[in-house]
């Protein structure tokens, strides 16, 4: 039996406690004192432009507190969220979105006894951008592979489905993998799509009008079988590059990794009838990424000379850094299905750089590429950055507002070409993630920022890459496992 | 007057404590290696990711177990006392009769076959928390049982049945296929006729159809590995012993209901010492005897504590046997740690050299064993990074790849890099403090050359970039890159060790021309014995008149006078014999001799 004194000084401590908890718990006022600046949060989301349709865009305060209050206004609407972890709730993100062109986030932290609050920023809320994004998930390595998946997130939630992984095939015999790559979709649409399985029931996964089969696109005396491909944006083409591609290590410098080719040209795939055409295979040339114009009659892509040391029997992989890549294109008929000559767009290698991975916006304005001073895969080039040729005057420039000290390379147009989704290392020069940026009227992009996560850490703790990130306005329907039963019945 | 429930408890102490001084004593190498080849992060995230496969529970707490192996003694400890645990609830709940105790005794055995046998394929492991994975897996399944045996009725045991196998897939994997199995066992053994059959229908129907369920619902694993999911998967190749205490345990724990169930009909005829030597037989068949992988697994351990003593000790003590002969991981951990203490010309052809293959299905290179460990150590960040991410492609993400990835990065100045493994180690509970302490290094980078841990480092540094591929060819690359790259402004250190390389090539012309640089850079006070032996030797081979200008030892200046004296008289010497290797077996003429044989 507890005694009356016990049971008072109990009740005592417990009032106690709920006074200084209560006391703690006090919001900041007016008469709060103001820290200079925006508050450093996780990932930067700090005067950025955000799609109407965006997933709620969690964060973390980077700031050292006690307690944390972070309060978003649009319009007449607000909410309040403690915590150091801002995780917005889905169905007021939504409300909030709705509500106002912009919203404006108040941060406020408990230090040292009184609150501070930070000069609030803000969100502006534009254009919608494509529903979904897939992109390759691989654990970064460099000859050994073991689980690759393609996924898809849905941009308005943190849903995130895998469509193939390697890890539902049989497991393949010794000394032999499944490598997974080069996910392709047909104008933002999903009922035409492809993507390459490597090796062990090796192939290309083909959905024709929502049919997947498995087929193998491999020209005869061809280089290899079709790797980087682009579907025409209306025929049942695609035009492919077909690669002998090798790789070798760097012994200091940061970029680990040089990914070559040492012979490459294009090729031209009938989906309806099989048939492959070449495109261009110009001797002493290396041709790679092609890219269809969006009416579908023009074809862009980039082409290396190889220089005479090397056609003279040199060491290719002693000279990489003398391989540069400038912009070609050429003209298609779709009717006659002709093709005209090669026309170079960009002499990149006249200013000692190398251009990969063109694309056109939907609207035909503008053609981004990956630059950086040698090579094709820029990935693994931190000197990498985005680079972008006006179609209607032929100026180019770099697109400094989305470039870090490491690599920008892989970039997907949204259908309205109003977004553009691009992959950089810059958050730790090793992982790649995903960024969204909003074209201007003028031609300029804002503020990049990552794609939203449920946990804001994920993009740290996630040790994964985001490889090939494209755009879709649709989800990719069909499952992984019956994609996975198109693979498996491969011979 | 000793009670029968102390008798019991004292019958698990014993085996629990000899067990534990086992691992202790002969596996504390293995124990630590698998810690450091696992992961446990305290995240969300981590769970997340581990339940979105089958078994996720009973691999995210092995994992969290895992992470005390840090400590092999308490590691062991932990090993010992779940093991006990899984064969004392196992005999507890089907009533194994205390005349035939030693069968109770049968989990644990089972147990610790199957982690003691591990041997190379340590290195291959493909998913985490080995160590405890079966163990909890059968404390999962025997939980089954026990609930099944304490409800009452046929209908609500079926039910549970069914309830249990549904919902406990996705958590234990193929273990609570087991418990399944064996509870409809029990069920079936101990119940009536009538409803025998009702049981082993559903029982079949639940373990048949669970795996199947799950994948229509989650479709993250391939469907024929639904039913073996978290059940240990070896490489190709690698024969089927390794497999065999998984498939005995599975199989003791179905059967274990019938065989409790006649032993008690039965006659009780005391077996024990039959079966208590049965068992210790099949643990002594299973128990890893491979000298050589437990010294490179307590090299292993020693080289990540920096104790460059204890490796050439442990060196000493394995190879002094004759009939152990050293393998290449163990002779390159050795010369490493001479190089660190500085001893590599005094100590390194006194100690026996060996390439003893390793006792191994599967052929595991050098560079995955520990290419990340050498390539680091002899300056190439690069190549020890690249290692990090080929190791983890293949078996995932461990303490050691994040740290030898951090280390990597903070010597080649990639520090955004750095931070990020820095990062996730600090949510870990044994190495937080050590990537606190890197952390720092990365605000302050200037630090780095004082720090203990890269000072020896630096100044092997590899600088120049140039293209180059190790075709998973550790000591052959290391050796090449060490002799044909050496950059004009060497360090005194590079020179030391390009030196010591160039003596065990064995290349007359090399090793003068490297000894000129290391006496110009070093200026040594003493020449190291072994490179006066191998001056001595390279010098009479060219017949070099002016051997008496240099300032040979009088002990080697003797030696090598009864070299020539023994080759003269043995001049039919095909190979290094007995006799040879008892005079010069500790110089550095017995290995340029073999060298010369070999080649």
């Amino acid at each position: 039996m507890m005694s009356k004194g016990k049971r008072d000084i109990i009740v005592l401590t417990v009032l106690m406690m709920l006074a200084i908890a209560s006391a703690g718990c006090s919001r900041p006022d007016a008469g709060s004192a103001h820290c200079e600046g925006t508050p450093h949060i996780y990932p930067d989301y700090t005067d950025i432009e955000i799609p109407a349709n965006i997933a709620p865009m969690n964060f973390r305060i980077e700031e050292p507190a006690q307690r944390y209050l972070t309060t978003i206004t649009a319009g007449d609407k607000s909410i309040g969220i403690h915590g150091k972890t801002v995780r917005i709730p889905a169905r007021k993100w939504r409300e909030l979105l709705h509500e106002a062109d912009s919203l404006t986030f108040s941060i406020s932290i408990y230090h040292n006894g009184e609150w501070h609050s930070f000069t609030p920023f803000t969100m502006l809320v534009t254009d919608s951008v494509d529903g979904y994004v897939s992109y390759r998930l691989i654990p970064p390595s460099f000859q050994q592979y073991e689980e690759i998946s393609l996924a898809q997130r849905n941009l308005s939630n943190f849903r995130e489905k895998t469509f193939y992984s390697n890890t539902l095939v049989q497991r393949p015999p010794k000394g032999l993998g499944q490598c997974v790559n080069c996910h392709s979709f047909q104008n933002y649409k999903t009922d035409n799509m492809q993507f390459h399985t490597r090796q062990y029931k090796g192939g290309t996964v083909l959905v024709t009008d929502g049919k997947p089969r498995i087929t193998d696109i491999r020209p005869e005396n061809g280089i290899s079988a079709g790797v980087y491909p682009a579907w025409h944006p209306t025929l049942p083409l695609i035009a492919y590059s077909t690669n002998n591609t090798q790789q070798s290590f760097h012994t200091a410098s940061p970029n680990h990794i040089e990914v070559f080719d040492v012979e490459s040209n294009l090729i031209l795939y009938d989906v309806e009838s099989g048939g492959i055409t070449t495109i261009q295979d110009e001797p002493g040339q290396m041709e790679c990424f092609p890219t269809w114009s969006p009416d579908g009659t023009r074809l862009y892509y980039v082409s290396a000379h190889i220089g005479d040391e090397i056609m003279e029997g040199g060491d290719i992989a002693a000279l990489y850094n003398t391989i540069r890549y400038d912009l070609y294109s050429k003209t298609f008929n779709p009717v006659t299905r002709e093709w005209g000559p090669a026309q170079l767009l960009y002499q990149a290698s006249a200013d000692s750089a190398s251009v990969t991975l063109p694309r056109v916006s939907p609207d035909g304005r503008y053609l981004m590429m990956a630059r950086g001073s040698y090579g094709v895969f820029q990935i693994w080039h931190n000197d990498a950055d985005l680079w972008m040729l006006s179609l209607n005057d032929s100026t180019m420039r770099p697109l400094s507002e989305l470039s870090s000290n490491y690599s920008e390379s892989y970039h997907s147009w949204s259908h309205d070409s109003r977004w553009i989704l691009f992959s950089s290392r810059r958050e730790d020069g090793a992982f790649t993630r995903m960024y969204l940026s909003h074209l201007q009227p003028d031609g300029t992009f804002s503020k990049p920022f990552t794609i939203p996560q449920r946990n804001p850490l994920s993009n740290t703790l996630r040790l994964c890459s985001y490889n090939v990130p494209e755009l879709t306005t649709e989800p990719v329907r069909i499952s992984a496992r019956r994609f996975a039963r198109i693979v498996k019945k491969r011979k | 007057m000793v009670h029968a429930s102390q008798r019991d408890s004292l019958w698990f102490l014993i085996p629990a404590a000899v067990l534990w001084a086992g691992l202790a004593v002969f596996s504390n190498g293995l124990i630590s290696h698998l810690e450091s080849r696992d992961l446990f992060l305290f995240t969300a995230d981590f769970l997340v990711q581990k339940l979105s496969l089958p078994g996720g529970l009973l691999a995210y707490i092995a994992s969290f177990l895992t992470q005390f192996l840090h400590l092999p003694c308490l590691g062991a400890l932990l090993l010992a006392l779940t093991y006990t645990a899984a064969s004392c609830y196992n005999s507890k709940i089907y009533g194994i009769p205390a005349t035939h105790r030693a069968l109770q005794l049968i989990p644990m055995a089972l147990l610790t076959a199957a982690l003691v046998h591990l041997g190379y394929m340590a290195f291959k492991l493909k998913y985490t928390g080995i160590a405890f994975v079966p163990a909890l897996g059968v404390i999962g399944a025997t939980l089954a049982t026990d609930f099944t045996r304490r409800l009452n009725g046929n209908a609500r045991r079926h039910l549970w049945l069914t309830l249990w196998t549904l919902a406990a897939y996705p958590l234990l994997g193929f273990f609570a296929l087991v418990g399944t199995l064996s509870s409809g066992v029990y069920l079936t053994v101990n119940g009536n006729r009538r409803t025998r059959t009702g049981t082993i229908s559903l029982m079949v129907t639940a373990v048949a159809a669970a795996p199947l369920v799950w994948y229509l619902i989650l479709g993250t694993f391939r469907p024929l590995n639904g039913w073996l999911a978290m059940f240990p998967e070896f490489p190709k190749g690698s024969g089927i012993t390794y497999y065999i205490p998984y498939v005995l345990l599975a199989l003791w724990y179905v059967i274990a209901p019938v065989i409790a169930h006649l032993l008690k009909k039965g006659n009780n005829k005391e077996r024990t010492p039959i079966t208590l030597a049965a068992i210790a037989l099949f643990l002594f068949f299973f128990w890893c005897k491979d000298q050589c992988l437990n010294a490179e697994l307590r090299m292993e351990r020693a080289f990540e504590q920096a104790r460059w003593n204890k490796i050439t000790r442990i060196y000493h003590n394995t190879s002094r046997w004759r009939w152990i002969e050293p393998t290449r991981l163990m002779v390159m951990y050795k010369d490493l740690a001479l190089i660190r203490q500085g001893l590599e010309g005094e100590q390194a052809f006194t100690l026996r050299d060996g390439s003893r293959q390793q006792k191994s299905a599967v052929r595991i290179p050098l560079t995955i064993q520990a290419g990340r460990q050498f390539y680091l150590h002899y300056g190439l960040p690069n190549y020890c990074y690249r290692w990090c991410f080929e190791t983890h492609a293949e078996t995932g993400w461990s303490y050691s790849s994040l740290k030898y990835a951090a280390r990597a990065s903070l010597l080649s100045g990639n520090l955004d890099t750095a931070r990020k493994f820095l990062s996730i180690l600090s949510n870990t509970l044994f190495y937080r403090k050590w990537a606190d302490t890197q952390l720092s290094l990365t605000e302050n980078p200037e630090l780095i050359a004082q720090s203990n841990e890269y000072k020896d480092i630096l100044p092997l540094l590899c600088q120049d970039n140039w293209l180059d591929n190790d075709l998973s060819m550790l000591e052959e690359f290391l050796s090449d890159y060490f002799i044909n790259r050496t950059p004009e402004d060497a360090s005194p250190e590079y020179w030391r060790v390009a030196l010591f390389l160039a003596a065990k090539k064995g290349n007359p012309d090399l090793f003068i021309e490297f000894y000129q640089q290391y006496l110009s850079t070093n200026h040594p006070e003493h020449i190291p014995t072994h490179y006066q032996e191998a001056i001595i030797l390279f010098a009479g081979m060219s017949h070099n008149t002016n051997i008496n200008r240099f300032p040979f030892d009088d002990d080697v200046r003797a030696s090598y006078a009864a070299y020539r004296k023994y080759l003269e008289r043995n001049r039919d010497m095909r190979e290094p014999d007995d006799e040879f290797r008892k005079y010069f077996g500790r110089t550095y003429y017995y290995y340029w001799q073999t060298l010369q044989y070999k080649e």
